[in-house]
């Protein structure tokens, strides 16, 4: 076949001018390496931070009042354990599971000594439920502790060790805010849990926070409900009723006053979504821009190529290649310049990608980022190398089909 | 010299024919006449010279003759066809199986073996792969280079180069050899080694039709058409 000789002819002409090639390929490189290192990395992240969301289930609202999120709230309105009851009790609501109700107190914990701020936080047993939290040694609170507030703590692996240097703690009595409480049992680790912002976490049955580190008018109050509702059902539908049925159990129905904030996991999926297509569309962009540079450049160098090569037109047509056949030549040879530079940018971008992945499980080692591959990438990255190559290697290989051969043999 | 009515035509049949060819170039708004009025035939088998000092017109009626160069008005019919109606495709066949060229540069392809550059002309047939390869063995053996199929232009002396282009010429086992100062670039034993080629070419029954302004060189052909200012001075 031609076609074979004409690749071979263009392997040898780069091959021959490697230092120019390579300088005309970087624009290819650098447009297609940032294209494989943005999907592969994107796609990384959506896995990644898939997997964490759905480690903590997705059928779930979040509830809060500005004031727990850290807002303004100029209102009275707050939450309480009696919203728990009303939301169970609601007729709106059928696909309610469970509900955990949080409130926390920031308090100093002492062992051995040594003292460190914890977070301490207050809930109902389910929370471990909905949170699809394992327990690694012990047990977790349950109902029984609850009612009684028992002085009952659940501490995660990661506080063992940096606390006690060993996980062998159950029944150790540690004080939490002047109190003892008695370790019961040892949890994995939250790396996204909700509101952990980095400060260490332990677990008490809610009752037990109150008596022992609520204020008195505090006493009824939450800061934070989880809704868990079962599968499939529709989450905008549900969020719309359960919102409905707080504002109504509070008698706002006929306010404008909208104190709740409502937080759908798997919302939080689709915004996270948004985010990434976002940035992988911004990066493209860039990377587009870099291919039209590079494609200017592939041009541009393939006018030198039939400027310099002029008399082997001239020969070749001598010898009777046609137009086409000529107009094919050069155009294998900006399509076999392009696609080189493709290969070697997508190696790159694999590279790069592969490599931080592996930087981010060094510094991270316990949150195991897989690294993923994306073949639509690498097809699209093939597809556009090669249509670079054709788009800009056209007009030179135009101009140099139509060379006249006495013409182009008498160039000088 | 020969004559017009040369007892050395193997038939009577005009290869070339040419009938009031004229060829002018333009250099902005001034006319550069090449050729002014060319009358010739050309008949099958002959060997031809085409001399003439520089600018008589001689490379340009050559170029023409090769398919290489078209015409501004006459007529040039080949082997009974009427060239001047065809395209460029059709030239470019008729250049790659009826004719082989060799140039007075050699014009091979630099960085490519003496068999890739005489495969060159088969590449554009469409011949396979294997019997390219054969057939520009057998051509490189014809001019003598068997030891040297795998050298490249660099690694030959200029003599060998022209053989190269020879072979080149007469892959496609074309009916007219055209040449172009074919041994302008070599010295006079060089010159008379690549003659002796040609000749035993033309003993095999190629048309050769050569432009040089060597004396010496032209007297290997049948028939020298001498030419000036564009025209065919003396025959």
């Amino acid at each position: 076949m031609m076609i074979f000789t004409y690749i071979g002819t263009a392997l040898r002409q780069l091959a021959h001018n490697k230092g120019r090639s390579a300088l005309t390929m970087l624009g290819i490189i650098i447009g297609i390496g940032s294209v494989i290192f943005i999907m592969t990395l994107g796609e990384v992240a959506k896995n990644f931070l898939l997997n964490q969301i759905s480690q903590f289930g997705t059928n779930v609202i979040e509830v809060g009042l500005p004031s727990s999120m850290g807002l303004d709230s100029s209102e009275d309105i707050q939450l309480s354990e009696d919203d728990v009851d009303t939301l169970y009790n609601s007729s709106l609501l059928p696909e309610l599971t469970a509900i955990s109700a949080g409130y926390s107190a920031s308090e100093s914990l002492e062992y051995n000594g040594e003292t460190q701020t914890v977070t301490v936080w207050g809930d109902y047993p389910e929370y471990f439920d909905i949170n699809h939290l394992k327990i690694v040694k012990g047990r977790f609170f349950n109902a029984t502790d609850v009612t009684n507030a028992s002085r009952v703590v659940v501490i995660d692996e990661k506080l063992a060790r940096d606390v006690f240097h060993s996980t062998d703690v159950i029944g150790t009595r540690i004080k939490i805010g002047g109190t003892f409480l008695t370790i019961i049992g040892i949890m994995q680790e939250m790396n996204f849990g909700p509101g952990t912002f980095g400060m260490s976490m332990v677990y008490s049955p809610l009752s037990t926070v109150k008596q022992l580190y609520a204020p008195s008018e505090d006493m009824h109050v939450v800061s934070f409900l989880l809704i868990e509702f079962e599968s499939g059902t529709d989450t905008q539908s549900f969020r719309n009723r359960l919102e409905y049925e707080l504002r109504r159990s509070h008698d706002l129905l006929n306010t404008d006053e909208d104190p709740f904030m409502l937080f759908s996991r798997d919302q939080a999926l689709s915004i996270l979504d948004t985010v990434l297509v976002g940035i992988q569309t911004f990066v493209s962009a860039v990377a587009a821009i870099s291919l039209l540079v590079g494609g200017i450049g592939i041009m541009n160098i393939m006018l030198v190529t039939v400027k310099e090569r002029t008399k082997e037109i001239g020969l070749r047509k001598a010898i009777g290649a046609k137009n086409n056949s000529v107009l094919i030549q050069f155009l294998v040879e900006s399509i076999v310049l392009t696609t080189v530079g493709g290969v070697i940018g997508i190696v790159l971008g694999l590279g790069l990608s592969s490599a931080s992945v592996a930087i981010a499980n060094m510094f991270q080692p316990d949150w195991g980022i897989a690294f993923v591959f994306v073949p639509e990438a690498l097809i699209i990255a093939c597809g556009v190398s090669i249509t670079v190559g054709l788009v800009f290697g056209l007009y030179p290989a135009f101009k140099a089909s139509k060379l006249s051969p006495i013409e182009a043999l008498r160039y000088e | 010299m020969s004559t017009k009515t040369s007892e050395h035509h193997k038939k009577n049949v005009p290869l070339i024919q040419l009938k009031h060819l004229k060829k002018t170039y333009w250099n902005g708004k001034v006319a550069i006449p090449a050729v002014r009025d060319v009358n010739l035939t050309i008949y099958d088998g002959e060997f031809v010279a085409l001399m003439g000092s520089s600018g008589s017109g001689k490379s340009t009626l050559l170029h023409m003759l090769a398919f290489l160069d078209a015409p501004t008005s006459g007529t040039y019919t080949f082997n009974g066809e009427d060239i001047l109606e065809f395209q460029d495709d059709y030239l470019a066949t008729l250049r790659n199986a009826t004719i082989g060229f060799v140039f007075q540069q050699f014009y091979l392809l630099p960085r490519t073996t003496a068999i890739d550059n005489v495969r060159l002309a088969l590449l554009y047939a469409g011949v396979k792969r294997t019997e390219q390869q054969k057939r520009a063995y057998a051509a490189l053996c014809t001019v003598g280079l068997e030891e040297r199929i795998y050298h490249r232009p660099n690694e030959l002396s200029g003599g060998q180069q022209q053989r190269v282009s020879i072979a080149r010429a007469l892959v496609n086992n074309p009916s007219v050899i055209f040449c172009d100062e074919p041994t302008g670039n070599l010295d006079s034993k060089t010159a008379h080694e690549i003659m002796d080629i040609l000749k035993k070419l033309h003993a095999g029954g190629k048309t050769i039709i050569m432009v040089t302004h060597d004396h010496t060189v032209a007297r290997y052909a049948e028939r020298i058409i001498h030419m000036k200012d564009g025209l065919i001075s003396r025959t």
